[in-house]
């Protein structure tokens, strides 16, 4: 396993308990998705994977071994363990783009040529190398996602961890950056573990979804079995993306016979409204990889 | 009040340049050790230095109807202790020359003495004194802020009137000091007030302040907010 | 709020002018060159020199704006010219120029007074002409990059740098406090004001705290270890152009050596 949570609770100084004995594992390679709520501990749980909390209580695991909080154990596992943060004005601080970039391979401790290199190829694959020498306050907020993204990316990680990325951006840069992850983890072979709370998003994106409310693992499965609980998923104050909605109206009011697993993306509806309508699809097989 | 780039002539900016430097590498001596033993001051610190620089940029309305900006100095003093308050003070100066083209470069050891120096000083020293007076909190924010003000533009004047003595110091300190007390006196009042207010606010926040205060490990910061109730 | 905005906008013509690529080395050290001129000179005559290229540097080859250098130059310029005609009334005590009426008081100006005001005046305009070109064509991150290898102390380095991120990130957050307070007619009346503004500042204050602790985090996450590391990479000063620039500083010197006893009266 790549990293296993065992027990795992977290309680903040001020008293709040924002994780509550959770145990899962992630596997390597996988695209994970944290589900849940503002305050649902989605946050607390990532932060523990990079080790930047300790656990109050519970163990984490990388690669089967325990984690080590002493400095030289923290960097090694934070060159693996990428994490991209949620504002990325918080994530940039450095007075230009490269130079943000370049942060982490410098910590590294990395040959200068190197980090250029490396740099610069981080700033290609996220498109933002023509911003190279800018400062970040000029640009927008979807380009600094992008460098914030980059900044990580140079570190050439196994692993790469997101914090809502696509919170607050508008439709274009959303799917740029789901592409650009699908991407990472087709051609890098990138593990994917990011928290939303974005239901539509979901299931464009992960294999695997773990939905937690109140500190408390809740549910674990793919999306299409999780989203096919309509129960649960309105039961941690989350609603089903969409598409599902529409398909779970059309079979509650309108009887229609749906399919009880609902489509939760426009692929998928398109194939389950064709067979409503009796059309057979000749590529379905086909189809049904592509998703 | 910044004295304007190339205003000093030779030999005075290099006198105010010797004299504030003193101050200020003791400042970052100092500042160094606290950082090589709390990482997390560095970016503390620099939001902080940050956030004065904003506040400079700030207008405050002024009864006389005139604009002029707080000098957040006080604050500083207050919060991190004179001596790495005119380290942070003195960024905020070279920031404030290159990237609003206020103040000068030349002018900035003079600059750095009055406004990163004798402000947060006396604002410092009459804030301590005011607590062991058991004077109400309003009113010692009030003289430490509004004094810290104050003092630095009579510093300024002594610094003018030293390089610009005409007949005699004591006449030019007189016109220069009476040229800057129109607009300084009611701005002067004004970021006292604003003090007040502000140290209102503040208060609420306490812990969180407290929090972040023993991060950098500054017990009078920590001090003064826990006596403020 | 109009200062913040000011210096988003010098900050841009720093990254856009079209001096902005030439080695930023050489621009500080013709900054600065003429700075210290303009303020050692004993006579006007080569701080108005110096006047006069700082300009013709910043509107023919760095393609500034005129409109925005005039901006920049027309509060400096009247606040230097009151103080330096006080100067030349009241500062003198030599020898009389001449005698005015001003409010039924007869004043007495002398030439020492005026030669001091004169020089006063044009000094400060060659110096801050000067400071002009440096802060218009060369980008703070240079600047600090010079410092850092001008072996000025880490702590000051690194705290600069990051000072200069957050003021830009601060003042958005500012201007949207401020908005949205205007809106709910916060500004309405002095006392107001201020208790207003009061908010303002404390919120923004509680947020300074939070970013620093949130970008300590972010920065753990990326391996800091209490040193900030940074890639030099700046382009290289031309030898010619350093020589130069030395050159026309010593002409210039000398002019100020040769014109140290011109007096205006």
């Amino acid at each position: 396993m790549l990293f296993r949570l065992e027990h795992l609770s977290h309680c903040y100084s001020d008293g709040t308990l924002a994780l509550n004995d959770v145990t899962l594992d992630f596997a390597k390679g996988e695209r994970i998705a944290l589900l849940g709520t503002n305050g649902s501990g989605k946050t607390t749980l990532l932060h523990h994977l990079n080790g930047i909390l300790k656990p109050t209580s519970g163990r984490v695991y990388f690669e089967d071994e325990p984690l080590k909080y002493d400095s030289k154990s923290l960097l090694d596992l934070r060159r693996k363990v990428g994490f991209v943060f949620q504002d990325p004005n918080d994530q940039l601080f450095a007075p230009t783009v490269k130079q943000d970039v370049a942060f982490g391979p410098l910590n590294l401790g990395q040959p200068v040529e190197q980090v250029k290199r490396v740099a610069d190829e981080a700033l290609r694959t996220v498109g933002m190398a023509e911003y190279a020498e800018k400062p970040p306050h000029f640009l927008s907020l979807g380009q600094k996602k992008r460098v914030a993204l980059a900044g990580v990316l140079a570190m050439q990680p196994q692993v790469l961890i997101m914090d809502e990325p696509t919170s607050n951006l508008d439709p274009r840069a959303t799917s740029e950056i789901l592409h650009l992850l699908l991407r990472l983890n087709k051609e890098y072979k990138i593990t994917l573990i990011l928290a939303t709370h974005d239901v539509d998003m979901v299931p464009l994106f992960a294999k695997k979804l773990y939905i937690l409310s109140k500190g408390k693992l809740v549910s674990e499965g793919s999306p299409e079995e999780l989203f096919a609980n309509a129960e649960l998923i309105r039961s941690v104050s989350l609603r089903s993306p969409r598409i599902a909605h529409l398909f779970e109206v059309l079979k509650k009011e309108d009887n229609l016979p749906i399919n009880p697993r609902f489509p939760l993306t426009i692929s998928e509806a398109r194939k389950e409204i064709l067979r409503l309508l009796g059309y057979r699809n000749e590529n379905e097989e086909k189809e049904t990889s592509n998703r | 009040m910044h004295i304007m780039e190339g205003f000093l002539p030779h030999p005075w900016w290099e006198i105010w340049f010797a004299i504030s430097a003193v101050i200020v590498i003791f400042g970052i001596y100092k500042l160094s050790k606290l950082t090589k033993k709390f990482p997390e001051a560095k970016p503390l610190l620099a939001v902080m230095g940050a956030f004065i620089f904003v506040l400079s940029a700030l207008k405050l309305p002024s009864v006389t109807g005139s604009c002029s900006h707080p000098t957040g100095s006080g604050l500083a003093a207050v919060v991190l202790g004179p001596a790495i308050a005119s380290v942070l003070s003195t960024i905020v100066l070279l920031f404030q020359a290159l990237l609003l083209a206020h103040g000068g470069l030349t002018t900035l050891g003079a600059n750095i003495f009055s406004m990163g120096i004798v402000g947060p000083f006396v604002g410092y020293a009459l804030w301590i004194a005011s607590k062991k007076a058991r004077v109400p909190t309003s009113a010692g924010v009030f003289l430490a802020v509004a004094l810290a003000d104050l003092s630095t533009y009579v510093t300024t004047s002594v610094q003018l009137a030293l390089a610009f003595p005409g007949t005699s110091f004591a006449d030019s300190f007189i016109t220069f000091g009476s040229i800057f007390a129109v607009t300084q006196i009611p701005l002067a009042i004004g970021e006292g007030i604003l003090a007040i207010f502000l140290f209102d606010f503040l208060a609420k926040y306490k812990g969180k302040l407290l929090s972040s205060m023993n991060v950098i490990g500054l017990r009078v910061g920590s001090q003064s907010s826990e006596d403020a109730e | 709020m109009s200062h913040v905005k000011l210096s988003a906008e010098i900050d841009r013509y720093a990254y856009t002018n079209a001096l902005s690529k030439s080695s930023p080395t050489t621009k500080l050290f013709l900054a600065l060159s003429l700075l210290l001129l303009s303020v050692m000179s004993p006579s006007p005559i080569v701080p108005i020199s110096i006047f006069l290229t700082s300009t013709v540097l910043l509107l023919s080859f760095a393609k500034i704006p005129c409109r925005f250098y005039l901006r920049l130059l027309w509060y400096p310029i009247i606040i230097v010219a009151v103080t330096c005609v006080i100067i030349a009334f009241f500062f003198g005590y030599q020898e009389p120029f001449t005698e005015v009426n001003l409010l039924g008081l007869k004043w007495t100006v002398f030439k020492d007074g005026i030669t001091l005001g004169f020089t006063t005046f044009f000094r400060v305009l060659g110096a801050l002409s000067s400071q002009f070109f440096l802060v218009l064509t060369t980008p703070m991150t240079s600047i600090i990059l010079i410092l850092r290898k001008a072996r000025v102390p880490k702590v000051l380095i690194e705290t600069s740098l990051l000072i200069y991120r957050y003021i830009f990130v601060f003042s958005e957050v500012m201007e949207t406090m401020h908005i949205a307070q205007d809106l709910r007619l916060g500004y309405s009346g002095w006392l107001k004001k201020l208790r207003s503004m009061s908010m303002l500042i404390g919120n923004l204050f509680i947020r300074t705290l939070e970013q620093g602790e949130r970008t300590f985090t972010a920065m753990n996450a990326r391996g800091y270890d209490g040193n900030i590391r940074v890639l030099e990479d700046q382009p290289k000063p031309s030898k010619t152009a350093l020589a130069a620039i030395t050159l026309f500083t010593v002409a210039l010197a000398i002019a100020a050596y040769l014109t140290m006893n011109i007096r205006i009266v």
